[in-house]
């Protein structure tokens, strides 16, 4: 036994150290609930434009403070009837100016609130800014993403636009719907099933993995050789006694042939996304992500 | 014979650490005596205790006084050894080779390596005979040189012919055979080399703490494996002459002819460790010489099982524990 545990010493005490470390972080997390940024309200919906009724807007924060134990992310819907044009001094309604608008509001809203799940400064967090400003000088609708920490990171701006995309879809028929609809989306891409490395480590997949390194350890150590033979042919010549009497290479016959080389063309591609989508820095300083679609 | 110490009595013996005759009792050094009257096949030259003696054994050990015989009648007249070759490596030496040598073998049974049974080694003067040869090796044959290369789409191969020729004369010195019908053939080709700058004029008192056997087989039933590592070793010293080529051919008709010029009869330094598992015999073979280490290792089949549920079970529950610690980050 002595030898048995002098032999898996090491992985014994890896095993020990990653024990420790996932029994404290799930008694951290069942202790806190896994948040550990307290600085943020309560409130996830803000319901400005009054687009929502009350038990729509109660079933919203129901679902996300759910989600948000799940994903350990801050998800906050703001829907306002404004001129973000107005508010920063804008005079020509221009996608760019709208973007700017949108951008700067989500983001200071999201900042100045102190959101992010873990910390209070580019913390894990999502904000839906949602604009129903019909304006005199041309329509400001439209709605805003704007991610942080681990949101900016894993999402990238085509799944921005595919969450965007389904608010878009349904925010004029039933807003209530269209923000269910980017709660879900977010949770959807935020949850394990969604996370890539996470998924990549399967139950099966390790289980298969374990099989094949104890397979090879296994075969690897039954190998047992019972010798190599050491000597070479001249082990046993006397020194400097090799002698050629005669040692000729002789040229007899010499010819050439040919082929004509066959060429083949081809090529492959590959895809792929990553996180980081929209880029940016919001007034305080902090790194978000974040795009919007106009109405 | 036996030898014993002139200062306390006791019987000296051969010490490869110090290269010298050393006596275990008092500790001196180079204080041997040869002993030889009473000297008997039947009875301990020492303390008079019965032996019982293989046939071929020329060196033993008393089981009674635990003194070292060297039997006179087997290493003289015919039996007399040209040469001999003293261990380099004592007993405390080959037990720590084995066990840095064996150590990474995780199947092995737990006692493999354990000192009591690895005291049991015991060191031994093996017979050997040595053959000079005078070879002759004749070789012909046709081989190819290709060469390729590329001008606009066609590749052009040349191939060139040649006929080769080679006539060699080498001289082959001491190619070893053991003389010990005990001794497995493989195994003692696989202790070769022996580095015979070290061989010496035969002297009896090398064999003073060692057991020893005289030939069991004449030189003429040796000569035929002699013959068959002389004449692969000059193919293939011929072979090698012969290089660059593709599509070798041999003509036939080649050929490899053996004089034998001189034999001499030696004894080379082998340590033997016998171990025994699961009713099975386990024989591992150390060069005293060289340290050359030539066995297989026993697997104990619980210790498959054991270790490899053990790294199933550790790497999965490792795996699994990122994956979670991973989920929680």
């Amino acid at each position: 036994m002595k030898q048995y545990f002098s032999y898996f010493k090491l992985i014994f005490i890896i095993l020990g150290i990653l024990v420790v470390l996932v029994g404290c972080g799930t008694l951290m997390k069942y202790v806190t609930g896994g948040r550990s940024n307290y600085r943020a309200p309560e409130e996830r919906v803000y319901d400005f434009a009054d687009v929502l009724t009350d038990s729509e807007e109660d079933e919203l924060r129901k679902l996300i403070a759910d989600r948000e134990r799940k994903i350990g992310c801050d998800i906050v819907l703001v829907t306002v009837n404004m001129s973000v044009l107005d508010y920063y001094g804008f005079t020509e309604n221009t996608d760019a100016n709208w973007e700017y608008g949108m951008e700067t509001y989500a983001d200071d809203f999201y900042d100045t609130n102190n959101y992010g799940y873990n910390v209070d400064f580019e913390g894990d967090g999502v904000l839906l800014l949602d604009n129903w400003y019909e304006g005199e000088n041309g329509s400001e609708k439209g709605s805003w993403l704007s991610t942080s920490g681990r949101v900016y990171r894993r999402f990238s701006s085509s799944m921005i636009d595919g969450v965007l995309n389904d608010v878009d879809d349904l925010v004029e028929v039933s807003p209530y719907r269209a923000y269910r609809a980017y709660v879900e989306d977010i949770y959807r891409q935020m949850s394990n099933k969604n996370n890539s490395l996470v998924s990549l480590l399967s139950p099966f997949g390790l289980f298969i993995i374990s099989m094949i390194v104890a397979a090879v350890f296994i075969l690897t150590n039954l190998k047992t050789k019972e010798g190599t033979k050491t000597t070479v042919a001249s082990t046993y010549v006397e020194n400097g006694s090799i002698h050629f009497n005669e040692k000729s290479d002789k040229l007899v016959n010499k010819f050439v042939t040919s082929r004509v080389i066959q060429t083949s063309s081809g090529g492959g591609g590959g895809s792929g996304h990553s996180g980081g989508g929209g880029g940016h820095h919001s007034s305080s300083g902090a790194s978000h992500g974040g795009g919007g679609h106009r109405r | 014979m036996i030898f014993k110490c002139k200062n306390c009595g006791g019987n000296t013996v051969y010490s490869p650490e110090r290269h010298t005759m050393y006596c275990p009792y008092c500790e001196s050094q180079d204080s041997e005596e040869l002993k030889t009257t009473g000297e008997s096949l039947y009875s301990c030259i020492s303390c008079g205790g019965p032996l019982e003696i293989a046939d071929f054994t020329s060196a033993s050990k008393c089981p009674y006084c635990d003194s070292y015989i060297i039997f006179d009648e087997r290493v003289s007249g015919e039996y007399e050894p040209h040469l001999i070759i003293p261990f380099i490596y004592g007993k405390e030496t080959v037990k720590k080779l084995l066990r840095d040598k064996f150590k990474k073998s995780v199947f092995a049974p737990n006692d493999f390596l354990a000192e009591v049974k690895l005291d049991t080694i015991t060191g031994m003067y093996v017979p050997f005979w040595m053959y000079d040869y005078h070879v002759h090796g004749i070789y012909e044959g046709e081989g190819n040189v290709i060469r390729t290369w590329v001008r606009g789409n066609r590749e052009y191969t040349e191939t060139s012919v040649f006929h080769i020729k080679r006539d060699m004369e080498v001289d082959f010195e001491k190619m070893p055979v053991d003389a010990s019908v005990a001794m497995p053939d493989s195994i003692m080709d696989l202790m070769e080399p022996f580095d015979y700058k070290a061989l010496e004029e035969f002297q009896a008192k090398y064999m003073s703490g060692f057991f020893a056997e005289r030939y069991n087989m004449s030189a003429l039933d040796g000569e035929g494996r002699a013959v068959g590592k002389a004449r692969a070793d000059a193919e293939s010293i011929l072979k090698q002459s012969i290089s660059g080529y593709v599509g070798l051919k041999s003509s036939p008709g080649n050929q490899v002819t053996l004089d034998r010029t001189d034999t001499n009869y030696a004894l080379l330094p082998i340590w033997i460790y016998n171990y025994k598992y699961k009713n099975e015999d386990y024989s591992f073979h150390i060069n005293g010489q060289t340290g050359k280490i030539v066995g297989k290792v026993p697997l104990a089949a619980g210790k498959v099982w054991g270790y490899g549920a053990t790294v199933f079970a550790s790497l999965f529950t490792i795996l699994m524990l990122v994956r979670q610690l991973l989920i929680l980050l």
